[in-house]
């Protein structure tokens, strides 16, 4: 008899099954091992992935039995899945507004990292990480529209090569567009979410080279500048993200440039009100 | 004596060698090859995601690398919303199979048979023929039911306007017939009953057109909007269904066709086919006018340019006049479009001027939301976002359509004149007011 399909929740309504044996599993174990779930009611989206390998090695990757694409490479697996899969929950959770940011938690307050890529959002969460905050998601988070709920995209933490000299070693994986890439899969965190109320700082995090380390306070309106420029989908489609957005303008929001780790983290003890370690 | 790029040439050869057909007669050398138009004849034909499956590592090395690279990310992308689209008519056949009588049509059923995955060929609709009425009513409610809304109504056209769903997913078209203006009741009907049952995917038993009027509609599909459809891949699709054709279906396609007296409907685009990739000439060469014409510029067209839109416009008028009725070969309809566009053109410009030397300025009706001193604007016609300081706000607040821009400059009796001036330009230049 054949095995029950395993089960990820990678959207607060997207999940993706995979037979027990297909060769797309160690790939969506990699990216996203912290969403597992046992299935108990039908999403209001599902995909059944699964792979058939081709006579030159590549996989023809069969969305619900339907083959979409092809992964040429092993090593180009784990990438291709992330980006399918963002692109995926972003068209697909209609009620909720999307963000490239990242988000986490310690003690239930709720911290907001929105910014551009090679900001060291990633690299910087990851190292929040091991330092005892509670990580929901490192690239997009969705904010529902009517309750401004925060849900992360519960994948691995994605480092590129520019931050390999901070992390412990790992797999290597190639990405078309960012070239190498490593995935970190943190021990606190998942798939989880927190409510409006319980977020307490929004950071607009900058990782520089020359040694500078400061915090400043930054005005509402560059926030919803910011998260305007963080946008993976909503606006065209709801007015209601222009709502989310002005909402999350209010809250208390810093601009942290650091040179060094151990100041970001400090400096967002300190915004946050939590004791230094 | 037919003369296509080098440009047209190459791509037409590329794309012939990734399903062994001969390809164009006349072949070209890659240096002569301007490969920024090649990209831009790749984009407006919507080609670049299969080239990027499927070219070979011998054809991609002698191209430059930054196109092999944009084929690939284009391939890649692709990828991305094929999962959606995928997913989408899964649905859509899971919904309606066993409860309305459908025949899945062109790029719904092409993705899966004349391609190998859905990433290779962008699909901006799915379109199903419906014969019954009221089976077309059945099947709209269903849709209706699992969240699809209705769009804006096509008059008098062929099928009703696209349903999407809240995701945009993928639009779905229901038809009851395959042309404006519509084929006769007995073709129709013919084409109804040779309905085959294929897979489709991983999808068993889909019902779609036979081979043979499959063909026949991807015929006159191609040329009944040359302009703005894909044209390139278009062709490529004919000579490729053709090239898979027995000898028997040629036979009865040629026949087929005879007997409902369009083959000069569909012998221009067997004819491109043929001259660009080689397939079988299994229609009488036509005799050539202003179809085949605004066909081969079409193939080489930029986007880009004022001449080039003018050239489309004209295009599009003459061809429409020639589906109606005129002549293929007669210049007349041509120089009655020239003399149109030229005279409304003319008569329209000094009104425009006039209107906006005098016209008020006028705050445009798109969302926004106050953020301390500034407001947020969704332009929602650019997509664009715009973050209005406190005197862009103003001027943008007071533009009522009513008040002037002095009675604007007099409304900030605290900032300069110039400022104000400045800001009325600005807001004018983002298209958040107009005049």
């Amino acid at each position: 008899m054949a095995e029950d399909p395993l089960a990820w929740q990678i959207g607060p309504e997207v999940v993706v099954q995979t037979p027990a044996c297909s060769p797309v599993r160690p790939f969506m174990d990699t990216v996203f091992s912290l969403a597992r779930v046992d299935l108990v009611e039908k999403p209001r989206y599902s995909v059944l992935l699964d792979a058939e390998e081709l006579r030159n090695g590549a996989l023809q990757v069969l969305a619900d039995e339907m083959p979409v694409f092809r992964i040429e490479r092993p090593e180009d697996g784990p990438p291709v899945i992330e980006k399918i899969f963002a692109h995926y929950c972003a068209r697909m959770c209609v009620e909720y507004a999307v963000f490239h940011a990242a988000a986490l938690r310690i003690n239930g307050k709720g911290l907001l990292l929105p910014a551009e890529r090679g900001s060291g959002k990633s690299t910087l969460c990851h190292f929040l990480t091991r330092r005892g905050f509670e990580y929901l998601g490192d690239d997009l988070i969705f904010i529902h529209l009517d309750t401004l709920d925060l849900h992360a995209f519960p994948k691995a933490i994605t480092l590129k090569s520019g931050a390999f000299d901070f992390v412990p070693e790992e797999a290597t994986y190639q990405d078309a567009v960012r070239g190498e890439v490593r995935y970190y899969t943190p021990t606190v965190g998942g798939n989880a979410s927190f409510m409006y109320k319980d977020l307490k700082l929004v950071v607009l995090p900058n990782y520089t080279h020359d040694g500078i380390n400061q915090t400043r306070q930054v005005l509402p309106e560059i926030i919803a500048l910011s998260m305007v420029q963080q946008t993976f989908g909503g606006l065209e489609r709801d007015e209601r993200t222009l709502d989310a957005i002005s909402r999350f303008s209010e809250k208390p929001a810093y601009m942290i440039e650091y040179a060094h780790q151990d100041f970001a983290e400090t400096a967002i003890r300190r915004l946050m009100g939590e004791p230094q370690l | 004596m037919i003369r296509l790029s080098p440009e047209v040439r190459i791509l037409a050869r590329f794309l012939a060698q990734t399903q062994s057909l001969p390809g164009p007669a006349i072949d070209v050398h890659h240096d002569e090859v301007d490969w920024n138009q090649w990209m831009d004849i790749v984009d407006q034909h919507r080609i670049g995601p299969y080239l990027g499956s499927r070219l070979t590592p011998s054809q991609l090395e002698r191209m430059p690398k930054d196109v092999v690279d944009e084929l690939q990310r284009q391939y890649a992308m692709e990828a991305r919303e094929a999962l959606i689209r995928a997913s989408a008519i899964r649905r859509i056949i899971d919904l309606l199979d066993g409860r309305v009588d459908y025949a899945v049509l062109k790029g719904g059923m092409l993705s899966w048979t004349l391609y190998q995955e859905a990433a290779e060929r962008p699909l901006v609709d799915v379109d199903l023929l419906i014969r019954a009425r009221d089976q077309l009513d059945l099947a709209r409610g269903y849709l209706e039911e699992a969240g699809f809304k209705l769009g804006q109504g096509l008059a008098q056209h062929h099928h009703i306007a696209p349903m999407t769903d809240s995701a945009h997913s993928l639009a779905i078209e229901l038809h009851r017939n395959l042309s404006t203006p519509p084929l006769r009741v007995d073709i129709i009907q013919t084409i109804w009953d040779r309905r085959i049952q294929k897979q489709i995917g991983g999808m068993e038993n889909v019902s779609v057109l036979d081979p043979v009027c499959n063909l026949f509609h991807i015929c006159i599909h191609a040329l009944n909007d040359p302009v703005d459809s894909p044209l390139f891949r278009d062709l490529f699709e004919i000579a490729c269904l053709i090239s898979r054709l027995s000898s028997s279906e040629q036979k009865d396609f040629t026949n087929l066709v005879k007997s409902w007296h369009l083959v000069g409907h569909v012998s221009h685009a067997v004819y491109l086919a043929h001259l660009l990739f080689g397939a079988p000439l299994i229609t009488p060469a036509p005799s050539r006018g202003a179809i085949d014409f605004w066909c081969l510029r079409r193939l080489g067209w930029s986007d880009n340019t004022r001449w080039s839109r003018l050239e489309k416009h004209l295009a599009r008028e003459h061809i429409e006049k020639i589906q109606f009725g005129s002549g293929n070969r007669s210049p007349l309809p041509l120089l009655s479009i020239l003399s149109t566009t030229g005279w409304t053109h003319l008569s329209q410009t000094p009104g425009k001027i006039w209107s906006r030397l005098h016209a008020v300025p006028r705050k445009a009706d798109f969302p926004f939301r106050e953020i301390g001193d500034s407001v947020l604007v969704h332009n929602t016609d650019t997509g664009e976002v715009h973050l209005l300081n406190q005197l862009a706000h103003q001027v943008w607040k007071n533009a009522d359509g009513h008040r002037d821009t002095q009675a604007l400059i007099d409304a900030c009796p605290d900032v300069s004149p110039q400022d104000v001036r400045q800001a009325i330009q600005a807001l004018c230049q983002s298209r958040l007011i107009t005049r």
